[in-house]
């Protein structure tokens, strides 16, 4: 594979920001067009180990749960049916088993930490524009 | 574009042949489209700001609302815009929307750029926070009764449920622990209630050159309840630009409270203070749920909502966990 998905995420951001935003300057359309690829940079950066990080939790998550993902179904549905049987047992927990509870929430603390994204920094000032 | 409906309105209220040029979408304010515009007849000459709603929302409010709150705060001397027209049924704006009078040189602030009000960021702060709480010491009167609805601690919350129920596109399991949690503990109100801008953060007032306070904008989530709500809101970590420890990227959180304090003439409540973080943080999740099902249903294609569905929203999801095992340790 030339290029991983993040990669060519970078890359598509990295075009609109040079071959787009010239074009559109500061119109509500070349705002939006900066928006874009801020969001592609932000969906980009650390994906490849959030993915990573996403297997090994769902694994964990499978044997908290005693359930697994079936094998003819997609990732997406997996995990859906995965947290929808989470937020059942947490529910169940709270009332009647609070050291389950507790795991579970800390399961769901990683979790979503790990989906947790950074903005991007802006790019560093042009220091030669900055000095003329 | 919307200038020929703008020159037929503009036209009607001063009584004369207008000219409209200028006009100029605001990027951002996912909640409603936002023109600026001058209108001009004879020697007169005045830019304006039209906003109206698009054809997908990051919430659902009503521009009657929007419009008194404005004109509640403009006329008690709280820095704002000054109501120009209400369009409540879209006939005039193409949708329902009003118009108002531009701040001159004000400029609004990214919430997530760390360090965006500078060298005056505690000088800003206080001011904005005696703000709020020039607004929390206002009475409500007969119109605002009649106008802006009475939401408690409780009512607020259903209100946020049934949005998350109504958009939820997959299983939110942090989201309804969090429901559950808050609905255990509703707090006693914190004083009488108030007029609550529902919506006030860093983003949504203007600051002048030297990041000093204009105005105070985005008013469409007012209502009648407890100020807690706004203080909660506004001291959210999201708003912070990232500057932990400075509450909206201006002062420190005891800075604010006591310049809220002076301003208001109430106490702040700290018994309540845990639960309204935690109402606060699922607000947050219903407005980012909300944005996600509009864009996957292809309501819109408007960044600002796709980036709602996604930076905002899985802050406020790992904050709610974190928030949860607080509360309840």
């Amino acid at each position: 594979m030339s290029l991983s998905n993040s990669e060519a995420l970078g890359c598509f951001a990295m075009a609109q920001g040079v071959m787009v935003l010239p074009a559109l300057g500061d119109s509500y359309a070349g705002k939006s067009a900066a928006t874009l690829a801020g969001l592609m940079l932000m969906l980009a950066d650390g994906e490849d180990i959030r993915q990573t990080r996403r297997i090994a939790l769902r694994a964990e998550l499978e044997g908290l749960l005693g359930q697994t993902a079936a094998a003819d179904e997609g990732w997406q549905a997996g995990t859906d049916r995965l947290m929808a049987a989470l937020g059942a047992e947490l529910a169940r927990a709270e009332a009647a088993d609070p050291a389950c509870a507790a795991q579970l929430l800390d399961w769901l603390l990683r979790w979503t930490g790990n989906e947790r994204l950074t903005i991007p920094a802006p790019p560093p000032a042009d220091t030669d524009a900055a000095a003329a | 574009m919307p200038e020929a409906r703008l020159t037929a309105l503009m036209s009607r209220l001063w009584g004369a042949d207008v000219a409209i040029d200028g006009i100029d979408r605001f990027h951002g304010g996912a909640a409603r489209e936002t023109y600026r515009f001058r209108a001009s007849a004879g020697g007169r000459s005045e830019w304006l700001v039209m906003r109206r709603d698009p054809s997908a929302s990051l919430i659902d409010t009503s521009r009657e609302v929007e419009f008194h709150a404005i004109g509640r705060a403009h006329a008690a001397g709280l820095p704002v815009p000054r109501p120009v027209h209400l369009d409540a049924s879209g006939v005039d704006l193409g949708s329902p929307g009003f118009v108002m009078t531009e701040i001159a040189g004000g400029r609004a602030c990214n919430p997530f750029e760390p360090g965006a009000y500078g060298a005056n960021a505690a000088i800003t702060g206080v001011a904005l926070f005696t703000a709020l709480g020039q607004l929390h010491a206002l009475e409500p009167d007969a119109a605002d009764r009649a106008t802006l609805p009475f939401m408690d601690a409780a009512g607020r919350l259903a209100h946020w449920k049934a949005e998350i129920d109504r958009h939820r596109l997959r299983p939110e399991p942090a989201a309804d622990a969090a429901w559950r949690w808050l609905v255990a503990n509703i707090p006693a109100p914190s004083g009488p209630p108030t007029l609550v801008h529902g919506d006030f953060r860093s983003g949504n007032f203007l600051v002048d050159a030297d990041n000093r306070l204009l105005a105070i904008l985005d008013w469409e989530m007012a209502h009648l309840g407890d100020p807690m709500e706004d203080l909660a809101w506004v001291t959210d970590p999201l708003w912070g630009h990232q500057m932990p420890g400075v509450v909206a990227g201006t002062c420190t959180r005891e800075a604010a409270i006591a310049a809220w304090e002076a301003a208001s003439g109430r106490q702040f409540d700290a018994r309540s203070r845990g639960w309204w973080q935690l109402f606060s943080t699922y607000q947050g999740l219903a407005i980012w749920i909300t944005s996600a099902f509009e864009v996957a249903m292809q309501k819109t294609a408007d960044p600002t909502m796709i980036f709602a569905s996604l930076y905002p929203y899985r802050a406020h999801n790992l904050q709610a966990v974190e928030l949860l095992k607080e509360l309840r340790a």
